[in-house]
């Protein structure tokens, strides 16, 4: 980073400025703001949006207001107006008394703040606004009334219908934010109105619920084919779908829906398969099924139309691909409406896709059947050993089933055999028998495949393995110990450290917190750029202890860490005499280590740590003012 | 001392999103925590490690050991064949115009994040169909496993879900299951590499290329990347030749290494001439 940059230069590069922009929590007061105002007018979105972050949390009240006033510089007008809403909550008594000023302008941006801030303390202020001279403002206030969403304002808004266009539209959008029934009456009146329907249709849609339906309905049977077919059509599907129960459909919706159906427009077929699946059964919810699964919609959550739709549960599982990960989704919910069978079935046409999985698993946890077990294992032995694993989730929720179907299938390989008789939690002796029989390569592959089941792990000879081939155990082992606080292992997992040390062996250290590695742990640290230090970092970190945390000091000092990794391990193990190392790191480029300050400053309460955490509290990377905000607060 | 998995925190996404991005380009912003978290689990699992932070040192510790995995799980361009085709028929309708100047017939086309080949292959069944067979399709993607599934040309259902049966049946032949195998006279021409958009020296050799294909990648860009990413693609094209993003996507005002040209139903960007 080059420490000489000017922040006025106009010829600084994009990487200059994202450097200026690291250091600025280290300038004096005045060089941010200077450095702020100058950014602020960079091209990159990036660099301005980091620019005003920080303004939001640096530049006084005072001048912040002579931004808004700047009525000559857009730019600077803009910066201050943004500025203001990043203030969040701490901005509203600035905004507040704003709304008495005598500039028109600077009224009409405090109450977009006020606005944007959605604190329902602005709005006896906003109310206030609604009777200022300038229709400007008052259009703004009523949209900002609407956004604080209390539905005491309506009657407050209702005379603005009947007012001049702009105050009408805004008006409109707001009793939609509301979202009161007690504006469907008006907004559905000002439906056939060319202007403002669109607008009173959109709004209609955000109160929802029956009544809102039948209005949109009845508009769309009347004037669907004039207007805006796809917004129209959209907003039906998503009112419908939020009721919570579906009313009888007319024929001559269905009719309409059908040719919608056939559409050329996706998004138009789209929403008409979502009406008709919220509003079946029908004739038509296969043809509506395959839209929806052709269209956008997420596998892992069933879609907002089929959620009453538990007759629809079997169907989809038949279909497969998305269909089928929402049919299980259904399953889970109900599992009666996905008969046996269809399940069968459907683990019979191959591995489930990754989408489907945890669909599959959920459902399976609740329909229960030794034919669901036998397909499992069917599939089980079918797939190559890797793929297989997949189905270990699904195994699960038949462990009770899979005892009789394993002992009954002749086609199963010992391995699988072993696998599977893992999963019964009752088998343990057989299985470490059955491991222990097998050549180094296939053995290797089964315990990757059972290392999640405790009682099999701690009954392996991992000494004895690691001692034959440590290369090839020791990542295992390790893990595997530290998981299960397998205390025993721990002094051939310290010759391994000394001897071969892997980022699994290094990692356990830290899980034991075994002070007794620290000394080998420290050289490891001190030998040149070896790529464990990061690992060896934390470790040493979760150990803690006078000497581990001399050992992270030193390479903290001797710069021989990534000041982020030296000082989050230091941080882990910190007590109070390390607090200045933090204080002298305020300042720094890296937000991750200012991060680290603040959280650790806060433990310790000494003034000059307040001092600190204030200058952190605000910094530009919003992660960081947080937590100097939540330290200084505790 | 065993306990449960814990959360991605606000910390961890942040620094594990710092890291994907200088390395890939791909950004995880706040809205896409939960579905990082997601991704990442599984492979903390398989590796048994308990905190999002253990992962992140272990990429410190050595990340080209695990790139191509996180690759593949960042990675989920679905695509499928004859998808959005609106710029290709442009490109073929518009393209002997546009591209005269590279003094030869034959277009050598460059597709950056191929996902597992549909695009690629699409535009190469374009190209056979409009006479110009002697074009070539070039395409890389970050995730060696989709590059695998390009080279061995095979396709589940979801992939051929624009096409008609007969369609199907001409472009391809079954195979086991619901496998369908692009037949070799569209695979002739095109080549698939494993390559980072953001790494030039990744890209495949055979530049430069006059058209370039690379969509709906770009919006899960950092800004940084980006430049970056248009820096790379401009040092690809000849002078003259033909950038294509997705629909959503645009490098107006980011650039001056590229002109917008409109094509009969799409925008185009034109590597504009050395001076």
């Amino acid at each position: 980073m080059n420490e000489d940059l000017n922040p006025t230069d106009p010829d600084l590069s994009w990487q200059e400025c994202m450097d200026l922009l690291d250091r600025l929590p280290s300038f004096p007061a005045q060089d941010r703001v200077a450095t702020i105002e100058r950014l602020v007018r960079n091209p990159s979105p990036m660099i301005r949006e980091r620019a005003l972050r920080t303004g939001a949390a640096v530049v006084p009240d005072d001048r912040l207001v002579t931004y808004l006033r700047s009525d000559a510089d857009d730019i600077v007008r803009n910066a201050g107006m943004e500025m203001l809403k990043m203030r969040g909550a701490k901005g509203l008594p600035l905004s507040v008394r704003l709304l008495r000023d005598e500039d028109p302008d600077v009224v009409l941006q405090a109450v977009l703040a006020l606005g944007h801030l959605r604190d329902l303390r602005a709005l006896e202020p906003l109310r206030a606004s609604l009777t200022h001279t300038s229709p400007n403002i008052v259009a703004a206030a009523i949209e900002a009334v609407g956004r604080l969403g209390d539905d005491r304002a309506v009657p407050d808004l209702l005379p603005f219908l009947e007012a001049d266009l702009w105050l009408q539209m805004a008006a409109v959008q707001a009793l939609g934010d509301l979202r009161s029934s007690r504006a469907l009456k008006h907004l559905s009146e000002l439906l056939p109105d060319l202007m403002v329907g669109p607008m009173a249709a959109e709004a209609l849609a955000r109160v929802g619920g029956l009544k809102a339906f039948k209005a949109l309905i009845d508009h769309w049977l009347l004037f669907g084919e004039d207007g805006d077919t796809e917004t129209t059509l959209g907003l039906l599907a998503h009112v419908v779908e939020g009721l919570s129960k579906a009313p009888e459909p007319q024929p001559e919706l269905l009719e309409s829906l059908v040719g919608c159906l056939q559409s050329e427009d996706t998004e138009i077929r789209a929403s008409a398969a979502r009406c008709l699946l919220a509003l079946g059964p029908t004739d038509l919810d296969d043809a509506a099924l395959d839209e929806l699964a052709e269209g956008q919609a997420d596998a892992s959550i069933v879609p907002a139309c089929l959620d009453l739709r538990r007759d629809l549960a079997s169907t989809l599982v038949a279909k497969g691909g998305k269909s089928r990960a929402w049919g299980f989704l259904l399953a889970a919910k109900s599992p009666r409406s996905v008969p046996v069978d269809v399940v069968v079935q459907a683990l019979t046409t191959g591995l489930p896709s990754a989408d489907t999985l945890r669909p599959a698993a959920l459902a399976l946890e609740r329909i229960q059947s030794p034919r669901i077990a036998e397909a499992l294992v069917d599939q089980f032995v079918a797939a190559e050993s890797e793929r297989g694993s997949v189905l270990v989730p699904l195994l699960a929720t038949h462990r009770d089933y899979l005892e009789e179907v394993v002992s009954q299938r002749s086609d199963l390989d010992s391995d699988s055999r072993l696998v599977l008789l893992a999963q019964f939690g009752t088998e343990g002796e057989k299985v470490t028998e059955g491991i222990l029989e097998l050549d180094e390569d296939r053995r290797f592959a089964v315990l990757e495949r059972i290392i999640d089941i405790e009682d099999i792990a701690r009954r392996l000879p991992w000494r004895d393995w690691l001692g034959r081939d440590p290369d090839k155990y020791a990542p295992l082992a390790a893990r595997i110990a530290a998981r299960y606080g397998m205390a025993d292992l721990l002094p051939t997992l310290r010759q391994l450290l000394i001897d071969q040390p892997t980022p699994e062996v290094v990692r356990a250290m830290g899980e034991f917190g075994d002070r007794e590695s620290v000394p080998t742990l420290g050289e490891i640290l001190n030998s040149d750029a070896n790529p464990l230090i990061p690992i060896v970092l934390e470790s040493l970190g979760r150990i803690g202890g006078p000497e581990a945390r001399a050992a992270i000091r030193e390479v903290i000092f001797n710069g021989k860490c990534e000041p982020r990794l030296g000082l989050r391990a230091l941080s882990l193990c910190a007590i109070e005499e390390d607090d200045a190392v933090f204080r002298g790191a305020v300042g720094h480029a890296d937000w991750y280590v200012r991060l680290t300050c603040a959280e650790v400053l806060g433990r310790f309460t000494r003034p000059e740590n307040l001092a600190a955490l204030s200058q952190l509290a605000a910094d530009p990377v919003e992660i960081v003012s947080k937590q100097a905000l939540s330290s200084l607060e505790a | 001392m065993q306990t449960p998995f814990e959360r991605l925190t606000s910390a961890e996404h942040l620094l594990l999103n710092e890291l994907i991005e200088t390395r890939f380009g791909l950004s995880f912003g706040e809205e896409k925590r939960a579905l990082l978290e997601g991704r990442l689990r599984p492979r903390l699992l398989s590796l048994g490690l308990r905190k999002f932070i253990d992962y992140y040192l272990l990429l410190k510790f050595d990340f080209e050991s695990e790139a191509t995995q996180l690759a593949h799980l960042l990675t989920n361009n679905e695509s499928y064949f004859f998808r959005e085709t609106y710029q290709f028929e442009s490109l073929f309708a518009d393209g002997p115009e546009l591209l005269a100047g590279n003094g030869s017939p034959a277009w050598k086309i460059l597709c950056a994040g191929c996902s597992s080949g549909e695009e690629a292959f699409t535009l190469n069944i374009f190209a056979r169909e409009s006479g110009r067979i002697d074009t070539t399709v070039d395409a890389f993607d970050l995730d060696t496993d989709r590059v695998r599934t390009a080279l061995q040309a095979q396709f589940g259902r979801s992939s051929l879900r624009a096409l008609d049966e007969s369609a199907v049946n001409e472009i391809f032949r079954p195979q086991v299951g619901d496998l369908h195998e692009l037949r070799p006279r569209f695979r002739e021409g095109t080549s698939f590499t494993a390559g980072n958009i953001l790494n030039l020296r990744t890209y495949p050799t055979q530049g430069p290329y006059d058209v370039l294909f690379c969509r709906n990648v770009l919006i899960y860009f950092s800004e940084r990347a980006l430049l970056t990413a248009i820096q790379n693609f401009a040092e690809m094209l000849r002078p003259g030749g033909l950038l294509f993003l997705g629909h959503s996507e645009s490098i107006i005002g980011l650039t001056d290494l590229f002109e917008t040209v409109r094509l009969s139903s799409c925008i185009a960007y034109r590597k504009v001439e050395e001076k």
